[in-house]
Parts: C-alpha cells; sequence; structure tokens
C-alpha cells in the first residue's frame, strides 16, 4: 500500500507595473473588473464581485436580479501586503459552508514602482472529499481522458 | 480502476498509461494499491488531479487578467 500524499498547492507569481497599494487595492476592490466573467457559478449573469474589505468580510457575486452567491471570507487582512480568503467553492461547484481551502495572496515591492504578487491556493486535497459527486461534474465539461493526458503532459514538463 | 480499464478509455497504449499514472503519482496526485495481480489506481485522486489541474489554469486566467487591470488603471490615474 502506498502512503497517500498530499497535493501540492497552486502556487503562481505575476509581476505588475503598479506599486504594492494599488495592486493591492486592485485585486481587493476592484475584482469585478478582472474576474474572469465565465468562471461564475450563479445561473444569470454576474453584476459584480464584492469583497468586503475586512478581516471577516464576505466574498461574493451578485447577479444582475440582485440575487447573491457567497465563494467565502477574508481571513487575513493586511494591506497593502497579504490577504487570505477562505475559498468555500467546493468540488460540486457549490457554496459549502464546511468546506475550506484557503488562497493566500502576497504583495513585494518589485523594483522602484512595481509588485511581484505570489498566490498559493492551498489544502487542494480537501475538494477530494466527496469526490464521486465532483467527478459526475467534471465528465459533463471536460472528460478525464483527455484532462489526464494534458495534465500528465505539463507535469513533464 | 485498473490501468487496462482506464488504457480502454483512452486513445493511448497501455504502456502509456500506466507512464502517466507513475507521473501523477509522483505528484502526490493518484493512490494505487496492489489488488491480485493488478495495481488499482482511486479515482476520486484523479479526480482530484483533474480539479488541480483546473485551478492551476484558472489563476493563471485569473492573475493575467489582474495585471492587465492593475496597469490599465495606473494609466487612468495617471
Amino acid at each position: 500500500m502506498t502512503a497517500i500524499q498530499t497535493p501540492a498547492p497552486v502556487q503562481k507569481t505575476v509581476r505588475v507595473a503598479v506599486p504594492p497599494q494599488k495592486a493591492f487595492e486592485v485585486f481587493t476592490a476592484r475584482m469585478s473588473k478582472w474576474w474572469l466573467a465565465d468562471h461564475s457559478i450563479m445561473k444569470v449573469p454576474r453584476e459584480s464581485v464584492v469583497l468586503e474589505p475586512r478581516q471577516g468580510g464576505r466574498w461574493y457575486e451578485r447577479g444582475v436580479d440582485g440575487s447573491e452567491c457567497t465563494w467565502g471570507y477574508v481571513i487575513t487582512w493586511e494591506p497593502p501586503k497579504r490577504i487570505v480568503l477562505a475559498w468555500q467553492i467546493d468540488g460540486t461547484w457549490q457554496y459549502n459552508d464546511k468546506f475550506v481551502t484557503e488562497v493566500e495572496v502576497r504583495f513585494t515591492p518589485d523594483g522602484s514602482n512595481g509588485t511581484r504578487v505570489d498566490l498559493e491556493h492551498r489544502n487542494v486535497e480537501r475538494f477530494g472529499e466527496g469526490a464521486e459527486s465532483m467527478r459526475a461534474g467534471l465528465d459533463g465539461t471536460m472528460g478525464w481522458g483527455q484532462e489526464l493526458e494534458s495534465f500528465a503532459a505539463a507535469t513533464r514538463g | 480502476m485498473a490501468v487496462g480499464e482506464i488504457a480502454r478509455e483512452l486513445p493511448v497504449s497501455r504502456p502509456a498509461v500506466s507512464q502517466h499514472l507513475a507521473v501523477l503519482k509522483a505528484a502526490g496526485l493518484v493512490i494505487d494499491r496492489a489488488e491480485g495481480a493488478r495495481r488499482v489506481y482511486r479515482v476520486d485522486a484523479a479526480g482530484l488531479a483533474v480539479l488541480r489541474a483546473w485551478l492551476d489554469r484558472f489563476w493563471d486566467g485569473a492573475l493575467g487578467a489582474f495585471k492587465a487591470e492593475a496597469e490599465r488603471s495606473l494609466n487612468e490615474d495617471n
């Protein structure tokens, strides 16, 4: 029996040509402007993405009809250096208040007027809980065979 | 799922599937165990690999859009 290993967190770094204060402000207060439109769990078109600017603040999207879908909440609020968000959309693409994965974003000065933004989405293994229903959902959109192929290819670089 | 069952669903050879599964296993994304002479892979972990791959691409796209917006908004302010 092979020991169960924990999947690595998703880690990303992007450099932006704006100071940390600005990067932090755009990331948090202007999420509506950049969050990809097709990444929504609502049935109606999205009107905005809201991140309430404080520890414990709600993170949600609002539809054009005024309905809201919660995504999670603010675990750590440290402008302009760092935020940690609770991502509570589970593997079935539903908000689940018992499900928490963490997204940490750090903003570090880079050169005279830039920022290095490091993002880590961790606790990925928690998506595996309730895996059967998740797989049903994923099979509908992409089919796991093709994904396995492309993922393995990507892993080998 | 045994390697043979997985290979039947894919347009690639069985050895190729074994190779891919070995990569996924090394990455900690699938779990296997011996069942008699067969090696059986846990399908939920494969689902996890799909989801992790999705998240990986999702954040690439999201951060790219964030960068574009941050740099656009700075020009707007100036």
